[in-house]
Parts: structure tokens; sequence; C-alpha cells
């Protein structure tokens, strides 16, 4: 004979518990604010007519991004990049600050450091004389 | 202690999740079994729909799965407001109280059953557990009394306009007489069986329910679960069965 309450309806429940006990854990826990660095390279824009880049170009720029940890799950399997704006420049070596990084992040998200903070680049006329 | 300082935050994570396991468990109790498990499933269920929506960052739909997860606390209160009172209550009455109670309505119906065997008197007796019983009962005679083993005999006595039929006991209560069950539609049954066995195995296929069977041919007495039946069983046994089978709180 059967009993109303089975050991497997017992264990059935049991796990169950443990289950929903660790998903709202993990849900809790994933919440938390963390902090994750992403490698983002830089894509140049237009240089000035007549100008064009002598030195190397810039390298990848590391960029740390705040926020639930959830969110930044997802981040590191985005194709982002930072858009470096060289509007007035001029020849000889420039410098820029921190270019425009616009990663789509969520609400919740915040772009906390982009590291270097200043890029130095070497333009040269395309003509010389 | 160096170690056990630099390791705090794992043992308070490890801390909150038995404890969060250990409420979730607890309060799972106060649910029927089977839909404790099922409503156990449909909140995970729910809580992984949550995290991926929030984790592929799905607004709309974290939305209404967040507005299921924050109401579900209210709509199962609403829903198991019985069970969850009955718990409360019997959280203020002590185990001996209870066990004694079990004790005298299993006693009072093994008392009856012997009674009515031995005058070979059919009865047919139906102890609801966690699964109600009432819509798959047809006719009856409310009565809702206390379970005496004068007030079973009087029912079943054959000139007692409700002896034919099934007395149904619902919460260590007394609470129909003359309730006529399913007869099971099993065709490995054997032939050789009445219709009082074939209404207490029909019954016990579709609900967790004990059922008593009493033969008037035979005099003998039988205990169908799930659709099971174990046969000629003498006063002692059935009571030591009953308590195995009937937990305390199916009688309060």
């Amino acid at each position: 004979m059967t009993g109303a309450k089975s050991p497997g309806l017992v264990t059935g429940v049991r796990l169950l518990s443990l289950l929903l006990a660790a998903l709202l854990w993990l849900g809790v826990t994933l919440e938390r604010t963390g902090e994750v660095k992403l490698r983002v390279p830089v894509v140049l824009g237009d240089p000035p007519t007549g100008l064009r880049l002598a030195s190397a170009p810039p390298g990848n720029l590391e960029v740390t991004v705040s926020g639930p940890r959830i969110l930044l799950l997802g981040l590191p399997l985005r194709r982002v990049s930072c858009r470096l704006d060289l509007t007035g420049a001029g020849a000889g070596p420039n410098s820029f600050g921190a270019p425009d990084c616009n990663l789509g992040l969520d609400r919740e998200l915040k772009l906390v450091r982009v590291q270097p903070a200043t890029m130095r680049l070497t333009l040269a006329n395309t003509s010389p004389r | 202690m160096t170690l056990l300082l630099q390791n705090i935050g794992v043992l308070q994570d490890l801390l909150d999740l038995a404890l969060t396991a250990l409420i979730i468990s607890r309060l799972s109790r106060l649910l029927k079994g089977a839909m404790s498990l099922r409503i156990l499933a449909a909140l995970s269920a729910l809580v992984v729909c949550h995290l991926l929506a929030r984790l592929l960052s799905l607004q709309t739909v974290r939305l209404i799965i967040d507005t299921f997860l924050l109401s579900s606390v209210v709509v199962l209160t609403v829903i198991f407001q019985t069970d969850i009172r009955r718990a409360f209550a019997s959280l203020t009455r002590n185990r001996a109280e209870k066990d004694v109670e079990m004790s005298d309505v299993i006693d009072e119906l093994v008392f009856a059953v012997a009674g009515l065997a031995q005058k070979r008197i059919g009865a047919l007796i139906v102890i609801e557990r966690s699964i109600q019983v009432d819509s798959y009962l047809a006719v009856g005679t409310e009565i809702d009394a206390k379970v005496t083993s004068e007030l079973i005999s009087s029912i079943f006595f054959p000139y007692s306009p409700i002896h034919d039929g099934a007395v149904i006991i619902q919460h260590g209560k007394l609470t129909r007489a003359g309730c006529f069950l399913p007869l099971t539609q099993n065709l490995e049954v054997s032939k050789s069986l009445g219709t009082r066995h074939r209404a207490a195995m029909g019954l016990s296929e579709l609900v967790d329910a004990v059922v008593i069977v009493v033969s008037e041919e035979t005099g003998t007495v039988s205990v169908v679960v799930g659709g099971r039946k174990t046969d000629n069983l003498d006063p002692p046994a059935l009571g030591k069965l009953l308590r195995r089978l009937v937990e305390s709180r199916w009688l309060k």
C-alpha cells in the first residue's frame, strides 16, 4: 500500500525547496554591485583633411563598468568599441582625452574608468612639401 | 582564526542559503504534499525566468514575471488560507494531545468495524487524507459528528435509511453517510468482488483516501488504498495499519 506522503514526495519537496532557495539566493547575490574590466578597441574618427596618422594606432582601452553582477555577466559577449574623435587635430603630436565609449549599457550600469585616460597620436600631412 | 575571518563571506552565504532552504521547506509543509511540490516547481520556474529576463535585459518580460512573483505570496495565502490557519492552530496544541485525539478516532473505528464484522453487517468507511474526496461522492447525508463506534454501528445497521453507501471521515469528524462512490473501472479486478469492494477500489484509485470495507457475506475486514486491497484484518492488525496509514494531521 502506498502512504499519502510517500518518501519520494518528501524528497521531492526537500529538493525543490533547496532548488528554490538556491535560485532565490542566486538572484539576491547576482543583484550585488560588482565591477568588470573590458578590453575595448579604439576606432579612430576621420582625420582632418590633409592629415594622416603617422604614429602607431592606439591599442585597446581598458574600460571598467560597475553595476549589478547579473547585468555585468553578459557584457563581455557584446561587441563594443570606443570612438576617438580627431576633429580639430593638427599636424604633429596630439593629445586626446578619454574617447567617447558608447557601449549601449543598461541604465543600471555605470562606466567607472577608461584607461589610459589620455592618448597621444601623431598626425602628419598627407603630401609633404 | 585569520582563515575564518577571511572566509566569513563564504560562511555568510552558506548560512544565508541554508536558512532560506529551511524557511521554504517549513513553509511548504503548511500545504498539502502533492500541491506543495507543484507550487515549489512553479515558483522555481518563475525565479529562473526572472533571472533569464534580467540577464538578457528583457524589461517587459521581467515586469510581468516580477508581478507574478510579488503577487504569488498574497495569492498563495488566499488560496491556502484554510491549510495555513489549520497549521497555525496546530502549533498551539501539544503533540501528546494530538496523539490522544488520533488514537481516539482510530480506536472508535476499530471497535465499530470489529462489531460490524462479527455481526456480518456490511460497511464502507472512507478516511480522507491529503486529497479531498467531496467531488467524487454522490448523494449522501451530511452529519458532521464526532466519530464514535455507536454512531458508525447505528448507521450501518440494516434498517437504517442510510446504511447503503459509505461513511466519510474528514479531519477526524464523521461528515457524511450513505454516499455512493465511483466503482472501479479496472478490468483485472476479480468478478467475485461485490459492489462495496468495487466502490472502495474505485475511490482509492482516484484519491489517496483509506477505505475500510466490511464484507456482508464473509464478515472479513479489508483496507483499500491506491487501488490495492489488504484482506482479512483482525482488530489489532486493522488498528496498527490505520495508525501507519493515517497521520494525525488528517484527523484534525
